[in-house]
């Protein structure tokens, strides 16, 4: 404690050209600067108008949004690897045996971690450049209603907008309002979302969107009158693609305006209409895109479930590359989190549906091959597979990712009881008890991974509320 | 999922009971004719009666099809399936794997050599799927004697009611096909994964297929709730089925907890999933809900075992077609040359070279479920005759003449095929897009 009020004025100084740092608390919020956690439990923050800083009870900590959940020193590192207790460490692969692998992370250094708490390897998770990933922050995020929508006297007055940011996630707690992105999705796209809810309510995920206006209407009154209005979907996203998601049932709607003005919005016909989720209240959603070929493909929970062919339509205005959601005529919660969105090679990734239950599953970034049987060692960026049919040896980075058999992801109930969890962007989440932490560092017990020292620099959160609180009223508008 | 109903593929694909020894050919008017099939071609078919001193020469645009008496039923499960780059399916038994061709047997044809270029996929060791009920037979067990009676291995409906029958525990996927036919209209409701016999909206873990004249539509009902939950509905119409008959086939995937409905083994109708998972009962209950006696009879009916991962595999997408492909029963799929198989070799394995070993791998064939050869982009081969073929195979052709028992078939991608003219199941006319100038 001593030593961090010493340090004060020059992290004051310091952070001065940076955004500020918010700190979430039970019962409020407040702007200033992260100065660290002493080893007696205490969060100590800094402001201009608090000489010797202000310092909190972790227990009264919801989380701390770090520079704007804007990372000084972003890693870039794609590469990850998961945990049985659902952490994803950010870094590179040096070398693994039958007891334990090495990895090199830029946020926590050099980790050596037992194969018993590994689940998977990604080495090249995406198979492309990563367009996005979040939300970590409610930057570049518009909360709008729909462009033919007028604003009702209730709309303007009401206090509370549909959507909030808060930590890492967007919830939606009722109202017309749409939340949109605009991004500048390839024309191979994964996009991958998170979505959690009480009762599911109708949700519109709106992608290669432009949000383009409804055209000025044209001629006398009558005529205006008489011109066919957007509908919800196209007044909310332009020319866009939208998957409506209702219970189980899943359909595509292509929606936009015509070369003349008109609108139009159509379903996208395909075989099957319903996906299954593999729990009641969440759900892991991943639209594949190909525009060259005119595909898109839902995955849901890893799973494959639903394939459509997109027709040519020279007559509509081409799509544009944001995304967003909406929640039409439903005030039942969601809540969305881990959005990414980047390239894709096109495959359609048969690999994905491949399950074995007693070998370890390598998949090829190809997209389409797949091997299994036992891991013996990564060496010198190449992994080694025991397998049926003979030891295959994979160059690293052709694998895309690497699943451990009887290795499951259960994320404990809560992170709670004193356990923080340290987001990273790109990707990554680290959890641990906090020992004591600085401005830029802090170190954490892992049940997993001993002592761990992680570079904040890089981090976007710190979160000490159980991740699964939304069903709790604290984050109720 | 609006299903797109196609009389050509019934007629082709379909198990329609065609018991006549000569050659039916259905006319566009309805009309129809009987007598033996000399000469197909791109303009007319030539058709020997006993009614004309010569043979009468018929335009082929108005032919709708042409129905042959039904092959030898062991022709049927051939234990390899090629499909060809133009879609068409050809079972058969595969001999070898050379460089450059693989070499293939059928009961109606000598040794055929198929180019590896042609190949889109390459599906081997089809086993013929484990029956678990082949019926309806007389002196059977089914309930309901008032509602149902079995009458030359099918159901006949006395009234409305139901009538079920247990083949035993189904512990795997399967598949539950059934000829329906009726008289003038259909009101059918099929339970199955039912532990109860009795028809109904109780509580209650299994599914319900509706079948009426204008819709087809699968509920799952629970023990749990109240309502039947509606897995997918499709609407139907009658005119597509001129002959007031077609055959379903209920696909069952236990592991993915998934249904598939087929129409005629070729037309998907509905495809669902079920989130609760797939209900443990093994009870059968047809239910008319049809006053008058006669208006339905179900049957043949047939149980078998079903593996749905090898029916996976040929629909994934190619990848790479520069490079060939196997995959295996476990799903794991190897990219590179396929080298060779030798199927009636002591060693029986096919070797494939792949990046990532210095030898070839060498696959058991039994371990073999799929396998794709890489090819180039060739004409797609699609001629205006399409040919049924045991088992399901589909070839289209160019022409076809028939001479001493035999037909020759001018193949757009394999050239001259000579078969035994028992092979050929039913034939029709396919609509090409008008040729670009």
């Amino acid at each position: 404690m001593i030593r961090l009020l010493l340090l004060l004025p020059l992290i004051l100084g310091m952070a001065s050209a940076e955004p500020p740092d918010l700190l979430r608390l039970s019962d409020g919020s407040l702007e200033g600067h992260f100065g660290g956690i002493t080893p007696e439990g205490k969060l100590l923050w800094l402001r201009d108008d608090a000489d010797n800083g202000l310092s909190f009870n972790l227990d009264r900590i919801q989380h701390v949004a770090l520079r704007g959940a804007q990372p000084q020193g972003v890693t870039g590192e794609l590469s990850h690897v998961f945990l049985t207790n659902g952490d994803c460490l950010p870094g590179t692969i040096v070398s693994m045996d039958r007891d334990q692998l090495v990895m090199e992370s830029a946020v926590a250094g050099q980790l050596t971690i037992p194969i018993s708490a590994i689940a998977s390897l990604a080495p090249n998770p995406f198979g492309g450049r990563l367009i996005y990933a979040g939300p970590f922050d409610a930057e570049a995020w518009e909360i709008t209603l729909p462009a033919s929508t007028d604003p009702t006297p209730e709309a303007q007055e009401s206090k509370t907008p549909a959507w909030q940011h808060s930590g890492g996630d967007w919830y939606y707690h009722g109202g017309p309002e749409i939340l949109r992105r605009a991004l500048s999705m390839p024309r191979q796209s994964v996009f991958r979302m998170h979505l959690d809810w009480r009762a599911m309510p109708p949700v519109m995920i709106g992608f290669y969107s432009d949000f383009m206006a409804p055209p000025p209407l044209e001629g006398d009154e009558e005529a205006q009158q008489a011109a066919p209005r957007p509908d919800f979907t196209t007044a909310s996203f332009g020319n866009s693609l939208i998957l409506n998601v209702r219970g189980n049932y899943v359909s595509l709607q292509r929606c936009g305006y015509e070369k003349d003005g008109r609108p139009f919005s159509r379903m996208i016909r395909t075989d099957a209409s319903t996906v299954q989720f593999r729990k009641r209240d969440e759900a892991e959603l991943e639209i594949r895109t190909d525009l060259d070929e005119g595909t898109v493909t839902l995955y849901v929970d890893g799973s494959y479930m639903i394939h459509w062919n997109l027709e040519e339509e020279e007559n509509f205005q081409p799509l544009g590359g944001g995304i967003g959601f909406g929640v039409p005529g439903n005030h039942d919660s969601l809540r969305i989190s881990n959005l990414l969105v980047a390239e894709w090679n096109g495959m359609p990734d048969a690999a994905r549906s491949f399950d074995h239950a007693d070998r370890d599953l390598i998949l090829l970034t190809n997209g389409t091959d797949r091997f299994s049987g036992e891991i013996v060692s990564i060496q010198d960026r190449r992994i080694t597979l025991s397998g049926p049919y003979a030891d295959l040896t994979i160059p690293l980075h052709e694998v895309a990712e690497v699943h451990l058999a009887g290795h499951q992801v259960e994320p404990p109930e809560s992170i709670g009881n004193g356990s923080l969890a340290v987001f990273f962007q790109p990707v990554g989440r680290i959890t641990g008890k906090i020992r004591e932490a600085g401005p830029d560092h802090a170190v954490l017990d892992s049940p997993l991974l001993n002592q761990v020292r992680l570079d904040l620099r890089a981090a976007s959160l710190l979160e000490y509320q159980p991740a699964g609180q939304f069903l709790n009223p604290w984050d109720e508008p | 999922m609006t299903p797109k109903f196609s009389s050509l593929t019934s007629a082709l694909m379909g198990l329609v009971a065609i018991t006549a020894s000569a050659d039916q050919i259905l006319l566009t008017d309805g009309s129809r004719l009987t007598g033996e099939v000399v000469t197909l071609d791109r303009e007319q078919l030539s058709l020997r009666t006993p009614l004309a001193q010569e043979d009468l020469g018929l335009k082929l645009e108005g032919v709708r099809e042409v129905n042959f008496p039904p092959p030898p039923e062991e022709w049927a499960d051939q234990s390899a399936r090629v499909v060809l780059i133009n879609g068409d399916v050809f079972p058969c038994e595969l001999k070898a794997i050379g460089d450059e061709t693989i070499t293939v047997n059928t009961a109606y044809s000598s040794p055929l050599d198929v180019p590896r270029r042609l190949i889109r996929s390459l599906q081997v060791g089809l086993q013929p799927r484990r029956i678990l009920y082949d019926g309806p037979q007389a002196g059977e067990e089914w309930s309901g004697p008032s509602a149902w009676r079995v009458e030359n291995g099918a159901l006949i409906s006395l009234g409305r009611g139901p009538s079920a029958f247990d083949p035993g525990s189904i512990s795997s996927s399967f598949s539950l096909q059934f000829q329906l036919k009726w008289a003038r209209t259909t009101n059918l409701e099929v339970y199955f994964c039912s532990a109860s016999e009795s028809p109904g909206p109780q509580k209650e873990d299994r599914y319900r297929l509706q079948i009426r004249n204008h819709r087809l539509r699968l509920d799952r009902q629970s023990s749990r709730q109240n309502t039947f939950d509606t897995l997918g509905e499709v609407p139907l119409n009658p005119a597509d089925f001129p002959q007031s008959t077609f055959q379903l086939e209920i696909r069952v995937d236990r592991d993915r907890h998934h249904l598939k409905i087929q129409l005629d083994d070729a037309e998907v109708l509905l495809d669902a999933v079920d989130r609760q998972g797939i209900p443990e009962g093994s009870k059968i209950v047809f239910n008319s809900l049809i006053n008058e006696p006669e208006a339905m009879s179900v049957g043949p009916i047939l149980l078998r075992a079903w593996n749905p991962i090898r029916d996976r595999h040929p629909n994934e997408e190619r990848g790479d077609p520069t490079v060939d492909a196997l995959i295996d029963i476990d799903g794991q799929r190897f990219g590179g040359k396929i080298l060779g198989s030798q199927a009636d070799s002591p060693s029986n394995s096919v070797e494939i070279q792949t990046d990532f070993s210095p030898s070839p791998l060498h696959v058991p064939m039994d371990r073999v479920s799929t396998l794709f050869f890489c090819h180039s982009d060739e004409a797609t081969g699609r001629s205006p005759l399409l040919i049924g073929l045991p088992d399901t195979g589909l070839i289209s052709a160019e022409s076809c003449h028939f001479e001493n028992q035999q037909a020759r078939i001018l193949h757009p991608l394999l050239g001259e095929l000579t078969f035994r003219r028992e092979a050929l199941r039913a034939l029709a006319r396919r609509q090409l897009p008008p040729e670009e100038p």
